[in-house]
């Protein structure tokens, strides 16, 4: 089962060049069952990895583009009359499909935004009196553009933790741009590319399974918790690190930061989880969760380097 | 009679405090608690050796016999220590259940990790056929045979673990219980007479590439949504329901019409039989790559495909 | 029984043959020369056929087989006895069940045979070598077993045996010196075997033949000072009975109901006596002579309560010596007491032989107004200035003896002058007898025991001078260096090649060195006893200082109960990851940062060492599996490989710091 998810990487890497990093985090959602932000400039091919993925695995993928006169009926769907029967039928807006790609999710006014957000934690929408269930493969991954803030809603930070990642990508380096212009040329001309993979709906779940019964040992544990109280009481590790932060992660971020590390060693083929395993997931499972100080960002300080200082600060097994 | 009854109950009891001292666990280390050391029957005659060369060398007064006496005596409990530490710290693991056919026997495979254990005989308590294991250092694969069973689902028997190492003065047992299941399907059986009908034919649905191309196909149509990109809208049939514009669905479309593997309600050996023609079509349908699902008297499996929902069809199938 | 049903191991027939010979060459002292004959073409036969790979008899043929051994074995047990037939019965059940091995479960029984069977060859042997020769083939008749219950290839591991061999040691050296003896339970049985040293009659030539035996007779280790080389006079027998030619025990010396009479006459160990300056006290450890004779100095007093008293103050011992045993005496260096008006009648008895000595001692007597001590001055002046010769060679002498050797040859041994004396003083109407004994003997000084051997054999005389027998030794007369310094020196050089070639070169040296570790052997394995099993007791119970070791003890291992609290509740407090980390970091001499993962640190190390990024690699694997998967086997692993390699750890691997 691990091989076939490892198809399914290389084949997201060879449709999506020079963002190792999305792709992974797109698998890791998939694996560990959560949704991901991503943040990045745009046409770094965003739509293209969340397109790919729907094409690797047994499933319906929609994409959403967020607009300011977007409504939260749009996302979930409304009550139709019909004449014909004298009754109200529902009908089911794009939320209901496997993959979901909310594009630009800060340009929909936070009504919207939250109405996706509560989809998504709760994986049920509620129309009128009925709540409908959203099929059991759901993800959804929002993209978020960092460089036009004019117009935008940023997302309320309280509602952020429930995207399990948080991804930032960037432009690829030289190299791979190159990479990028060949790879287009190629498809505009038709070339044969890699074959996707198909990856069924019970493999998927079943591979959650695997996942959750992999082993982690209680030193790991104790890792885990000891990273989030860090970011949490930062005052016993060092004083920097409490004028930095104001509001650490909540449970939420352990419970993600355990299941990312599970799904990622599960990828690596091991059957028990590292502390890089860990770590690696660490910035992605946390960038959204702390709130910095003012003093911080008057410091110049961002996210990342806060997390750099705590996995510094806290000893590793 | 009272004797085998006193036996069977005596037996009962041993079980019953067995499962309330080591309940089934999926895996399992030896230690202390559930290794059981008691002097074979050599070990017995060893004994004895050992008091009549004391009563020899106290009537010849001849202090070497009573040395050797008490070498041996040094050598009996030394081999206590050593039969426990051959099989300490010895761990059974499972990973899957055993799985099999009807009349053939199964075969569960088991992870055995020790230090250094040699001479272990497995057996399954309540059974003869014993397998032994001359020489454990580190992890093994071993695969424990399991008599041939009736279609169903078992719970494993508690093992029986049993090694004379090293000397054979003391036995150690084991009596480790595997939360494990074996599951025995029911026979496939080709249905000769009738394979047209139930078995479903290449022919009978055609090749989906066909199907990519007709928009009129209604399953690749369905109601525009926000967000839909107005590219798939097809814009020839807007002008008919100008309310309800219809877009073209992308994404692989069906592979195929699902096909319902039926077991119809039936007892005995007629029930047996249908159980072997849907375990046979089963088979069949999965091999070729097919969705299906299983529809039994009491259960209903959706269509799917793949080796995982075999699996599930097949243990539906074996618990009719 | 599945291992019962396996294939016998590769050569366990082979083995077992090879270790049936040693049984055959080992019960030779029980076996007759045709059972000998019988058991060798039986196991002839079976490495034949081990040669020619045939199968195992089956029982029926097997019966066949034992059948006629069986009936010639009845036919023999009158002769036998129950010892040496007990003994036929094992040895036939070993050869026998070595003919039927197919499976591992027919060879327990023969191992547990095997394991009897070689026990009782300590019955016949007790000497160090011998003893040791026994053990090493009970080893391998151990061996055998735990190859029974072994994986067929597996090897012994030696470093593991011994180490067992260490924690059993201390388990039967415990039992050994602890577990309770008990006195014989029943009258055991006895091999019939031809005895050794003095016979119970002297004829002139009789001592020659033991001296050139270099044979160990007894040893001695005296608890109070050593008295003088020329006191060292160790009686045996005491001969009264003389018919012209030969010596001969009194028959009052073999009946039995004297025994229990002379009993009280000696005292055990237990009452103590009073400490005396003429007493002596020492031990012997007597060899197996097959007869009931001890050896005592002078007069004895008191002994360990196992002996009994002879007359003319003769110890022995109930049974005959079949093996080691080992006594204490306390004895008087003083003249020994006469006992009854009869043994004075006794060891008056004259011959009509010897003519000329007779007249001869009667003339001795009137010339001395028959007082017993001017006679011997008299004999003793006789002998020192007559030509008389201490010779090992003397020439055969006719009917006559005495008057033969006192006129004419006038060349003869210790017995010769002992029984001249005798008779000459019996003829002057002195009571006297000859003393068969043991004289001198070689004293070690680094072990502090005299070695006495067979060659050491000596008679001499005792006369009634005041109803008390006095010794008196013709032989030092002659030949004083033969009291003083022993045999040899009163010997010449041809003769002094005679007793023996080889004890003065290293092989001599060596033997002697062996000899002295077989005495320790015999002190401390041998004759261990009850009695030595409670002095040993008592002795540690009267030790002064057990207080302070008890003290020291306890205060000791409560320092250490502590010790093991803290370092249990530190282990308790660190994990295992903890703990694995920290020998790391001693391995390489370096502490991984706080927060680096100890896989991205021995990657780091790995870049500046690239030669040895396999092994980093390895070893990185290890310590994930061991603390991440909680595999112990990964743990151990990774713990040889830190060991192994530590040197090149800590030295060669670059560690940026």
């Amino acid at each position: 089962m691990v091989q076939a998810f490892a198809s399914l990487k290389s084949y997201l890497d060879s449709q999506v060049l020079g963002q190792p990093a999305l792709t992974e985090g797109i698998l890791l959602a998939l694996l560990a069952n959560g949704h991901l932000l991503v943040e990045g400039p745009p046409g770094l091919a965003k739509t293209r990895a969340v397109n790919a993925l729907a094409q690797g695995v047994e499933g319906e993928f929609h994409r959403i583009q967020f607009t300011p006169d977007l409504l939260p009926a749009d996302l979930t769907g409304t009550d139709i009359y019909r004449p014909e029967t004298g009754q109200f039928s529902f009908q089911s807006g794009p939320l209901f499909h496997n993959i979901i790609l909310a594009d630009e999710i800060n340009r929909a006014p936070a009504k919207v935004q939250s109405a996706l957000l509560e989809a998504m934690a709760e994986k049920q929408v509620t129309v009128g009196r009925n709540t409908y269930k959203l099929p059991e493969l759901f993800l959804v991954m929002a993209t978020q553009n960092p460089l036009e803030q004019e117009g935008t809603y940023p997302l309320p930070e309280a509602q952020l933790d429930r995207f399990l990642l948080h991804l930032k990508v960037d432009y690829p380096d030289s190299k791979t741009e190159l990479a990028i212009l060949r790879l287009t040329r190629a498809e505009a001309r038709h070339d044969a590319s890699l074959a996707a993979p198909k990856i069924s709906q019970t493999d998927i779940f079943a591979a959650r399974q695997a996942i959750l019964s992999l082993h982690l040992a209680e030193s790991l544990e104790q890792y885990i918790v000891q990273l989030i109280m860090a970011s949490r009481q930062p005052a016993a590790y060092s004083a920097k690190l409490s004028n930095w932060i104001a509001y650490g992660a909540s449970p939420r971020a352990t419970i993600a930061l355990d299941r990312c590390a599970r799904a990622r060693a599960w990828l690596a083929g091991r059957d028990f989880v590292t502390p890089e395993d860990i770590q690696a997931v660490f910035h992605n499972v946390l960038r959204h969760r702390l709130i910095l100080t003012y003093s911080a960002e008057a410091e110049g300080i961002n996210t990342d380097q806060v997390l750099d200082e705590i996995l510094q600060l806290v000893a590793v097994p | 009679m009272s004797y085998a009854k006193l036996k069977q109950r005596a037996q009962q009891r041993f079980i019953d405090w067995l499962d309330k001292r080591q309940p089934a666990t999926p895996s399992l280390a030896l230690t202390q608690g559930v290794i059981y050391i008691l002097p074979s029957r050599f070990g017995w005659w060893f004994s004895f050796l050992i008091i009549l060369l004391y009563l020899l060398g106290t009537n010849y007064q001849n202090n070497l016999i009573l040395l050797a006496s008490f070498v041996l005596m040094s050598v009996l409990l030394s081999t206590m220590v050593l039969a426990f530490l051959n099989v300490h710290r010895l761990r059974l693991t499972v990973t899957d259940d055993a799985v099999t056919y009807a009349p053939l026997p199964a075969a569960l495979t088991l992870k055995i990790t020790a230090n250094l254990c040699q001479m272990l005989q497995i057996r399954l308590k309540g059974q003869r056929h014993v397998q032994l294991l001359e020489y454990v250092a580190g992890t093994d694969a071993f695969t424990l045979m399991i008599p041939a069973l009736d279609r169903g689902c078992y719970s494993l028997p508690r093992l029986v673990l049993k090694s004379d190492y090293p000397l054979g003065l003391f036995t150690t047992w084991s009596y480790p219980a595997l939360q494990t299941q074996i599951w025995v399907y029911p026979e496939p059986v080709a249905k000769y007479t009738d394979t047209e009908q139930t078995l479903p034919q290449a022919t009978n649905t055609p090749p989906t590439t066909q199907n990519e191309l007709q928009p009129t196909d209604p399953t690749l149509l369905r109601a525009y949504q926000q967000g839909d990109s107005p590219k798939h809208i097809l814009w020839k049939r807007l002008p008919a329901a100008p309310q309800q514009p219809v877009v073209r669905q992308r994404g692989a479309p069906l592979q195929s019409l699902p096909e319902w593997v039926h077991v119809p309600l039936l007892q005995g050996p007629a029930l047996e039989h249908a159980l072997s023609h849907a375990c046979q079509q089963l088979l069949d349908l999965e091999a070729q790559g097919r969705h299906y699902g299983l529809q039994t008297a009491t259960a209903q499996i959706a269509p799917a495909s793949g080796q995982l929902h075999l699996t599930r069809c097949l243990q539906e199938l074996a618990l009719c | 029984m599945l291992v019962g049903q396996l294939r016998l191991p590769n050569a366990f027939a082979c083995q077992t043959l090879v270790l049936h010979l040693a049984l055959l060459a080992l019960y030779q002292p029980a076996l007759p020369l045709w059972n000998t004959l019988a058991f060798l073409g039986l196991l002839s036969w079976q490495g034949w056929r081990l040669y020619k790979d045939q199968p195992a008899l089956s029982k029926k043929h097997l019966n066949w087989l034992m059948a006629p051994l069986l009936l010639l074995l009845l036919a023999q047990i009158s002769q036998l006895g129950v010892l040496n037939a007990m003994l036929h019965i094992l040895l036939l059940a070993a050869v026998g069940r070595g003919f039927t091995l197919q499976q591992r479960a027919d060879a327990i029984q023969l191992i547990w045979v095997q394991y009897f069977a070689l026990v009782c060859c300590f019955i016949f042997y007790q000497q160090m070598a011998m003893a040791l020769a026994i053990f090493g083939l009970l080893l391998l008749n151990g061996y055998l077993q735990h190859r029974l219950f072994a994986p067929a290839n597996a090897k012994i591991a030696p470093k593991r045996t011994l180490l067992l061999g260490m924690i059993t040691l201390p388990i039967w050296l415990g039992l050994f010196l602890v577990f309770p003896r008990l006195p014989p339970l029943w009258q055991i049985p006895n091999q019939n075997m031809a005895s050794t040293g003095l016979s119970d009659t002297l004829d002139p030539g009789s001592i020659e033949q033991l001296v050139q035996s270099d044979a160990l007779a007894f040893r001695v280790s005296f608890t109070t000072e050593k008295p003088p080389r020329e006191e060292w006079y160790w009686r045996a027998k005491v001969y009264e009975d003389f018919d012209g030619r030969r010596w001969q025990r009194n028959a009052r010396f073999t009946s039995r109901q004297l025994d229990t009479l002379s009993r009280n006459a000696l005292q055990t160990m237990s009452q103590s006596l009073p400490a005396s300056r003429e007493h002596v006290q020492y031990q012997i450890l007597a060899e197996p002579s097959y007869q009931r004779d001890l050896f005592s100095l002078g007069l004895p007093l008191s002994g360990s309560t196992s002996l009994s008293m002879q007359p003319a103050s003769l110890l022995a011992n109930p049974l005959p010596l079949t093996q080691r045993i080992s006594y204490s005496v306390i004895s008087a260096l003083s003249p020994l007491p006469l006992e009854s008006a009869t043994e004075r009648q006794l060891n008056l008895q004259q011959q009509n032989a010897n003519p000329r000595t007779r007249q001869w001692g009667a003339e001795l007597a009137q010339a001395h107004q028959y007082d017993a001590a001017k006679i011997v001055t008299a004999l003793t002046a006789y002998f020192q200035q007559q030509a008389f010769f201490y010779s090992l060679t003397p020439p055969r002498l006719g009917r006559d003896a005495i008057d033969q050797f006192l006129f004419e040859s006038r060349v003869g041994f210790c017995s010769h002058y002992a029984s001249a004396t005798a008779v000459v003083l019996r003829a002057a109407g002195i009571p006297a007898r000859v003393v068969g004994g043991y004289q001198g003997g070689e004293w070690q000084q680094n072990q502090q025991y005299l070695l006495v051997r067979q060659r050491e054999a000596h008679a001499w005389v005792e006369y009634l001078l005041h109803d008390e027998w006095h010794r008196f030794d013709p032989t030092a007369a002659i030949a004083p260096e033969r009291i003083l310094s022993g045999l040899e020196q009163t010997l010449s050089i041809e003769e002094q090649a005679l007793l023996s070639g080889w004890q003065n070169n290293w092989l001599g040296q060596l033997a002697l060195q062996w000899s002295h570790l077989d005495y320790l052997w015999s002190v401390w394995v041998l004759g261990f006893n009850q009695q030595d099993q409670q002095q040993f007791w008592q002795r540690l119970l009267n030790w002064p200082y057990w207080h302070w070791v008890i003290t020291s003890i306890s205060v000791a291992s409560l320092i250490l109960a502590g010790m093991y609290w803290r370092w249990r509740r530190s282990l308790r407090s660190k994990t295992k990851a903890n703990v694995l980390r920290g020998k790391l970091s001693r391995a390489f001499n370096h502490q991984p940062p706080l927060g680096m993962t100890v896989a991205m640190w021995l990657h780091q190390i790995a870049q500046h060492n690239t030669e040895y990024a396999p092994l980093l690699l390895e070893i990185n694997d290890l310590y994930e599996r061991s603390v991440f998967a909680s595999d112990a086997l990964a743990e151990q692993q990774l713990l040889q490989k830190l060991q192994q390699h530590r040197r090149l750890l800590r030295k060669h691997i670059y560690v940026s710091k």
